[in-house]
């Protein structure tokens, strides 16, 4: 049996939010950055036992550092959100928590995972510069190399089913 | 003409209307956008169509620049769900491809910008992080460096004083002239390190200005004569004996131009010349002029010689490492003044200094005592607390106080040792080494200033730091520290700073 069920993508401009999507959907990247405004919607059928599946349509949303100014009508009937930030940019990051806490006040229900991005840009990811907001970060991932692209959709979709 | 039919036949080539049922199926359609079948599955046409029915209530739902492809036609639409009677919904999409295909472009743009320059800061922000690491290194690195060379110039004026033969007296001349060179390289490097990142600061006080130049017109007569060259002094009659400015500074000034001149001329003389160019309301410009019969410099040189670690062609035999003239530059404008240089092949060089100061109208406002003279006089003997945690500057400053005859010395390796010896034993002064370990000299002074016996609190300090001192340290002056010396410790200065101490 295949279950719908929509993810959106949030976070600033610039992180790599299509990049992600592109690679899960179609295992394509490009480094070339093409800005999204409005919103994109793709969709990826996840297999996850024998008999079941999920369908997954994934709102790719325009980047934005502050989540009150988004279309409300585009987050409705939201399953998962995935918060995602680019581990180079300090700005991408700097308001995750705040936003976190606002997601999670208005969608008390609603499964949310945060992504530090272009995560193949960072030599030492040990350094103290990117440890305090890795320990608030669900996943490091590389839309370039894939890193964790795959398992951030799969577990989402295992968690969404269960 | 009916403006009704005009609009509504304006709207029709951008609008489809779609009526569907509670199941999502779709009853009607007008397919001015893309073609659709009677009773087909909206959620068949696109993804966006899928969970549409899970959020539909009885309130219009819009959404705006929703990207929807359909077969080969790509459109950027504002979306509009609205319940019609008997649970018919009417769905509206409105192509404003266009308007968004130009806002895109202007989006595009606009976050390029962002994010380039977010990436300079960043990439400034890491240059700023190497830039410090490396002066931090170059800063810690000089710092041990300057520590052993400080002993070694102690000890070697110390046995200067003691009984040498001849021979013995050569060999510590070179010595001390050898250690001597290498602590002004270090010391060269440490300021350009700090011209570098600006920390090269300016700090001025009213000193005795023609005391400075006796000073070195006494070092130079030494070192010209040492080389047979006659060195001259020319003071012009109204130059104040005190100014207002940065002393060191001026003295590094001076001290680099006279050092360029002694290295590039053999046979001749080297000349001094202190001018008073211009005065008014308490403000002084004077000129220091060097003038030397040298080897002199080629025209086209002359503008590099003023550039970091450039070494002229003619300097391959004379040591250093090209910063003294880079260093007087960059000074000299700190200090808001200017450079010149005239030079001629085989007959040498002329490089005058500008500078701006300014003079107290009394001119006996700083009292200078001479302390030998008053140690001599003076049979009390005083208590002093040394804090030092090495133990060849213990010895070092051991042996010159232990000369005078006029102290009770006792000696602590660190700052806790310190402060209990302050609590037991009354000090006349103590002297304070600025860089140790754990408690470093200023955590110590703060620590006996909150001791809350009032005669303790209250003991002159003397901080002993390195040869550059930092801007923590000079803004501390007068605060929990009274004075400040410098190593390798110039051993009148270092008894005259103690005497000051005693009798403020």
């Amino acid at each position: 049996m295949t279950t719908s069920k929509k993810i959106v993508l949030l976070g600033h401009f610039g992180v790599g939010k299509t990049s992600i999507i592109r690679k899960f959907v179609t295992n394509e990247f490009s480094s070339d950055y093409k800005v999204t405004i409005g919103v994109h919607i793709l969709k990826k059928e996840v297999p996850v036992t024998e008999n079941d599946s999920v369908s997954l349509i994934i709102w790719d949303l325009e980047g934005t550092e502050n989540i009150d100014l988004i279309n409300k009508a585009y987050l409705l009937g939201t399953h998962s959100f995935i918060y995602v930030y680019d581990i180079t940019r300090p700005v991408t990051f700097f308001n995750l928590e705040e936003n976190v806490i606002k997601l999670k006040e208005k969608f008390p229900k609603t499964l949310l995972k945060t992504v530090a991005n272009k995560i193949d840009l960072i030599d030492d990811i040990k350094n103290e510069k990117y440890y305090k907001i890795l320990q608030k970060t669900d996943y490091t991932s590389s839309a370039k190399t894939g890193e964790n692209i795959t398992n951030l959709f799969d577990s989402i979709a295992n968690a969404l089913l269960s | 003409m009916n403006l009704t039919r005009i609009k509504s036949a304006h709207q029709a080539k951008n609008t489809q209307f779609i009526i569907f049922n509670s199941n999502g199926i779709i009853i009607e359609s007008d397919n001015i956008l893309f073609p659709v079948q009677q009773k087909e599955k909206l959620a068949k046409i696109h993804p966006f169509f899928e969970n549409i029915l899970d959020i539909i209530t009885t309130e219009t739902i819009s959404f705006s620049c929703v990207h929807l492809k359909i077969g080969a036609i790509s459109l950027t639409c504002d979306v509009e769900i609205n319940l019609l009677k008997n649970n018919y919904y009417l769905l509206v999409l409105i192509d404003f491809s266009k308007h968004y295909g130009s806002f895109q472009s202007l989006a595009q743009s606009r976050n390029e910008t962002a994010i380039k320059s977010e990436v300079l800061v960043i990439k400034n922000e890491i240059l700023k992080e190497k830039e410090a690491f490396k002066n931090k290194f170059i800063d810690n690195f000089s710092h041990e460096i300057i520590s052993p060379i400080t002993s070694i110039i102690a000890f070697a004026n110390l046995m200067k004083n003691s009984k040498l033969n001849k021979e013995q007296k050569e060999y510590l001349e070179v010595l001390t002239s050898s250690s001597l060179h290498l602590k002004s390289m270090i010391n060269d490097v440490l300021d350009i390190s700090k011209l570098e990142i600006g920390k090269l600061e300016i700090h001025n006080e009213q000193f005795n200005f023609s005391r400075l130049i006796s000073q070195i017109e006494s070092e130079y007569n030494h070192k010209c004569a040492q080389r047979q060259l006659d060195f001259n002094l020319l003071i012009d009659d109204k130059i104040p004996i005190y100014i207002e400015s940065d002393k060191t500074k001026i003295r590094q000034l001076i001290k680099n131009l006279l050092d360029n001149a002694l290295k590039f001329t053999t046979t001749g003389s080297i000349s001094l010349s202190v001018k008073n160019i211009f005065t008014r309301a308490q403000r002084i410009t004077l000129a220091f002029i060097v003038e030397d019969t040298g080897t002199g410099i080629k025209k086209e040189d002359q503008n590099k010689i003023f550039t970091r670690f450039n070494r002229l062609e003619n300097a391959n035999n004379i040591d250093g490492v090209g910063l003294g003239l880079s260093i007087v530059k960059e000074i000299t404008e700190l200090l808001g003044g200017s450079i010149k240089l005239k030079s001629e092949i085989n007959k040498g060089s002329t490089f005058t200094i500008n500078i701006k100061a300014k003079y107290p109208r009394t001119q006996n406002l700083v009292k200078h005592k001479n302390s030998k003279k008053l140690f001599q006089k003076n049979k009390q003997k005083y208590q002093v607390l040394i804090v030092e945690d090495n133990e060849l500057h213990q010895l070092t400053i051991f042996k010159i106080l232990a000369r005078t005859n006029n102290f009770y010395l006792d000696i602590v390796s660190n700052g806790s040792e310190a402060i209990e010896a302050v609590k037991s034993i009354s000090y006349d002064v103590i002297l304070m080494d600025y860089k140790m370990p754990f408690l470093d000299g200023l955590e110590t002074s703060k620590a006996i200033r909150n001791l809350s016996d009032k005669r303790k609190n209250s003991i002159p300090i003397i901080m002993a730091t390195g040869a550059h001192v930092s801007t923590e340290l000079l803004n501390q002056k007068g605060k929990d520290i009274n004075e400040i010396v410098t190593k390798p410790f110039d051993e009148e200065i270092f008894i005259n700073t103690i005497e000051n101490c005693l009798t403020q």
